[in-house]
């Protein structure tokens, strides 16, 4: 989920069609420039290099969402699987992970890796971040945390001074985290954009296919 | 006299050979720096296939969309992309009046701009809930396998433009 808006004006999309990476290109009706649906970067054309303002969207159930958000609109239609509509995470759990960062500043945690029920303190770049799991979907969400630690109590987040945060919308009272993009990749198609342990890019992502399993803390 | 002419024959050759050599350095600089270039195409011509012809799937242009209640066809297990945007009420308006202009231009009409004015006139005189607005936040709902016949779509979203991909 991007932002259409870039350097003052508004892009609309189109689908090119193409795949690059494993990942579908699309194209923008103002400058043709091709960008990459996955990392919201273009790759050709006069915006080449630019990047797209990620936002913070969470992937999860119809029931969760529409109990959180009642007044949320809906997009009604026909369904199709393939592609995108062939996504079932109960199924293919160990295929996905979660990417947290932004561009081409991410770190990926591959969902069989993450705590089902848990919270992960860490950070992603030099952001501190917590990294908490949807216990219901199984998705997961990031906020940036400060010099807060968290850990999970009572389905929701607490951090060392002992307040109760919303675990998926990081508020506590008036305070708000702010989130932090995270967004659900097939782990071999993130693979193919960020390779582990060249720069920034990725770092400190365990190699894909190892087994699990990080600990408390981790 | 002769031996000076070898020489000199000597110099000259190694001379053009050097000014070859140097203009052949310059070729591969040059040359490198085009590959530079043809490689990053070369690069994306391996990376890059086409999967289907351009425009191959309907993208969505601010579809219409429905409340919760309405949405009968979506089950509580179905996985939906959901996206919320806090926006000011001032924010609202003006994007409102852009994606007007957008949709001018795809020669459709905006809700969303109904939806900017309609805020702007509750944030003066607030009369209760609005649909698809919860205080300042208005949340969206993509249901994962509707975007899986559209795969994109161009919408808006608390009044700030919004791609709908994944």
């Amino acid at each position: 989920m991007y932002s259409r808006r870039l350097d003052g004006r508004t892009l609309t999309f189109g689908h090119e069609g193409l795949l690059y990476k494993d990942s579908f290109v699309l194209y923008d009706k103002q400058t043709g420039s091709l960008w990459v649906h996955t990392t919201g970067e273009a790759i050709r054309g006069p915006l080449k290099g630019k990047q797209l303002t990620f936002l913070p969207s969470r992937v999860t159930t119809w029931a969760k969402w529409r109990s959180e958000y009642p007044q949320t609109l809906v997009l009604n239609g026909r369904r199709a699987g393939g592609f995108m509509g062939a996504f079932n995470l109960n199924r293919d759990r160990s295929r996905y992970g979660l990417s947290v960062g932004h561009g081409k500043q991410v770190k990926l945690y591959p969902f069989t890796w993450l705590p089902r029920d848990g919270v992960v303190n860490d950070d992603v770049n030099g952001l501190k971040v917590v990294v908490v799991v949807d216990g219901a979907t199984g998705m997961g969400v990031a906020f940036e945390r400060g010099d807060l630690v968290f850990r999970s109590k009572d389905g929701q987040i607490i951090d060392q001074q002992g307040r109760v945060w919303d675990r998926l919308r990081g508020t506590s009272g008036e305070r708000k985290l702010t989130p932090v993009p995270a967004t659900a990749w097939l782990i071999d198609r993130w693979m193919a954009f960020f390779r582990p342990g060249e720069g920034v890019r990725g770092a400190g992502v365990p190699p894909v296919g190892r087994s699990p399993r990080p600990g408390p803390g981790w | 006299m002769l031996t000076r002419g070898k020489r000199t024959v000597a110099l000259v050759v190694a001379t053009a050979a050097l000014v070859v050599a140097l203009a052949c350095g310059s070729l591969a600089v040059l040359r490198d720096l085009g590959q530079q270039d043809s490689s990053d195409s070369s690069d994306f011509d391996q990376d890059i296939s086409r999967a289907v012809p351009r425009d191959g799937f309907p993208v969505f242009n601010n579809p219409p969309m429905v409340s919760a209640e309405q949405a009968a066809g979506l089950r509580d297990d179905d996985w939906i992309i959901g996206v919320t945007v806090n926006g000011q009420a001032k924010v609202r308006v003006h994007s409102g009046s852009e994606s007007m202009k957008n949709d001018h231009d795809d020669g459709r009409f905006s809700g969303n701009f109904r939806f900017a004015v309609l805020l702007s006139l509750r944030h003066l005189n607030p009369f209760g809930p609005f649909l698809g607005y919860n205080g300042h936040v208005q949340a969206k709902a993509y249901p994962v396998a509707v975007m899986g016949v559209h795969e994109l779509g161009n919408d808006t979203c608390g009044g700030e433009p919004i791609a709908v991909s994944w």
